[in-house]
């Protein structure tokens, strides 16, 4: 009895190793063929990559906008009417520049395009390993990773980055206005103090950050549909797999890199 | 084929575009709005200890931001030596004899390292100059000697205790009035002053001694009345004792004349202080209103909330006697 446990648990460990160093081999894989991708002729998979960021980015972006002005206008009103009681009316910029630019900007960002991209991205490669696309690509010699993923890897990154500069402007300057109808404030003030503020430093972290999130969603979402091995109905399990997957290296990655930006 | 796949290339450039023009843009308007490519102008100052200053903290002159902490450091002889830096736009601004000082906000809030011009305009200080502190004596006999302007603190708290000080100035100036009124009439009581009530008091206590001393010549047997009346009275003499009784009678009125005049005079003396002293009361009464209203404002807000409320005033009841007396 023991013997079957010690043995079940050694099979755990040995599958779970093998997982995270078959990861590891994907993420190296994903990596070289995306330095690779710069070097040859894209041809192809240089549309894709468009087509990507046309469905990551451009589609995201009203989504993205709308969030952005209502958690900004939020925060100036909250800022502009609280603040001022304690004489730290000043502050309501620091707290503009740390919610939006540094810290909600980019995870929201990432767990929009991880609700709609990454469950997208996942289903397609599912979809293709279960219609043996993939292994037709292989047989004409074309190589899944530098194809298919590789596009997905690169469109993610740019998509959520740029969604994020979008998320920024939407969310520092455009709730600006949705705020002066409420209440209005001087344009030149609320611009002139929020760009006294606001660091290289805090739009750098807000870059790495957004960019960190495209990578993961991208690898998250290819390497669960790559998971699919013969049956239609394993699509829509890895597709939410890949959703909460998604989330949950996001918010490491988040933790990881706001530790290092303190340190 | 659908709008945005036949024209995916050209929507996906200008989201892109957007986006990098944005960035960039940002960068700009950062980089003129902080200044990343002005000249800095760096001194350095002594302090005894750090006073809560920290690099990055900001340099005020007359409520601009004119500079920086760049660095802090404990030199050999245990002073705190902070490097700082002045902008171009006012390097103009220090003039020689200038001074720094840390102002702190009695409640905690604000505060920070303030800058003071010299009053005499030179040619601006070399860079890596030394400006003086107000903590040590280079700084402290500048301000004494005049040669560098240090206004007052002007924050909420400061400015409220200011108006504080005349109020007392005020309360101060009543309880004077007060005491200088209370020692007229003390002196007056004492007949130390012209009024000389004392004096008064004791030419009526010397009639009061006569009368009782006529009084007991009277009831004798054989005293002032058969002396008056008898043959060889007084009455039979008065006309014949060189008027001696008459001139002591005289006298008598004289000196009761002379006191009721007196009388008078302390009299008019209390009729005309009166009104000086309803006056003063009402002075008094106006700054005792005045100081609790400032205190009403010190306990109603920490940070000056609510300010200074506003109150029905009340008429004075108390009216001068001479006033009703013509009504």
């Amino acid at each position: 009895m023991s013997g079957d446990i010690l043995s079940s648990l050694g099979n755990r460990a040995i599958a779970r190793t093998h997982d995270i160093l078959y990861g590891i081999g994907y993420v190296a894989t994903v990596i070289k063929e995306t330095v690779l991708f710069f070097r040859k002729r894209r041809g192809e998979a240089g549309r894709v990559l468009v087509l990507q960021i046309l469905f990551t980015g451009v589609e995201a972006l009203n989504v993205i906008a709308l969030l952005a002005l209502g958690i900004g206008a939020l925060i100036i009103i909250q800022g502009v009417s609280l603040l001022p009681q304690f004489g730290q009316g000043d502050l309501v910029y620091p707290i503009l520049i740390a919610v939006i630019t540094r810290e909600l900007g980019p995870i929201l960002t990432a767990f929009i395009v991880t609700a709609r991209s990454g469950t997208a991205i996942a289903t397609e490669i599912g979809t293709m390993v279960v219609s043996h696309e993939i292994e037709a690509y292989m047989a004409f010699g074309i190589d899944p990773i530098s194809y298919l993923v590789v596009p997905r890897f690169l469109g993610a990154i740019v998509a959520v980055t740029l969604l994020n500069v979008y998320f920024n402007i939407f969310g520092l300057l455009g709730s600006f206005f949705v705020t002066s109808l409420i209440h209005p404030i001087q344009f030149a003030e609320y611009f002139h103090n929020l760009l006294l503020r606001l660091k290289p430093v805090d739009i750098l972290s807000s870059l790495v950050k957004s960019a960190t999130f495209g990578a993961v969603i991208a690898l998250v979402g290819t390497y669960s549909g790559f998971q699919v091995e013969r049956a239609s109905t394993e699509i829509p399990q890895v597709a939410i797999k890949a959703v909460g997957k998604g989330f949950v290296y996001c918010i490491v990655a988040d933790a990881l890199l706001t530790l290092v930006y303190y340190l | 084929m659908k709008f945005k796949i036949r024209f995916a290339s050209q929507i996906v450039g200008l989201f892109v575009l957007g986006g990098l023009v944005a960035l960039v843009g940002v960068l700009i308007l950062l980089g003129v709005n902080q200044r990343w490519f002005s000249k800095n102008y760096h001194f350095y100052t002594y302090f005894s200890e750090t006073h809560g200053i920290k690099p990055g903290m900001g340099i005020q002159f007359k409520g601009f931001a004119i500079g920086k902490v760049t660095d802090i450091t404990l030199d050999e002889d245990n002073r705190v030596k902070v490097f700082l830096y002045i902008e171009d736009r006012f390097y103009d601004k220090v003039y020689e004899d200038s001074v720094l000082a840390v102002v702190s906000n009695p409640l905690g809030l604000g505060g920070g390292l303030v800058f003071y011009q010299g009053k005499t305009p030179t040619p601006p200080l070399p860079e890596g100059s030394l400006i003086p502190s107000l903590d040590f004596e280079e700084g402290r006999r500048l301000v004494e000697e005049g040669r560098v302007d240090v206004p007052p603190g002007a924050d909420a708290i400061t400015r409220l205790l200011g108006e504080v000080e005349p109020v007392l100035q005020n309360l101060n100036t009543v309880l004077l009035s007060l005491d200088r009124t209370l020692t007229t009439v003390e002196a007056g009581l004492s007949g130390n002053e012209g009024v000389a009530l004392g004096a008064v008091l004791q030419r009526i206590e010397g009639i009061a001694a006569n009368i009782e001393t006529l009084s007991a010549g009277l009831s004798e047997v054989e005293g002032l009345v058969p002396r008056l009346l008898g043959a060889r009275g007084s009455l039979a003499k008065i006309l014949d004792d060189e008027m001696e009784l008459y001139s002591t009678i005289e006298a008598s009125l004289s000196e009761l004349e002379a006191a009721i005049s007196n009388l008078r005079q302390f009299t008019e003396f209390l009729t005309s202080t009166e009104p000086q002293l309803v006056g003063t009361l009402e002075e008094g009464k106006q700054a005792i209103r005045r100081g609790r209203e400032v205190l009403e404002g010190i306990r109603n807000n920490p940070l000056i909330r609510g300010g200074i409320p506003e109150e029905q005033t009340q008429e004075t009841l108390l009216e001068p006697l001479r006033e009703g007396a013509f009504r």
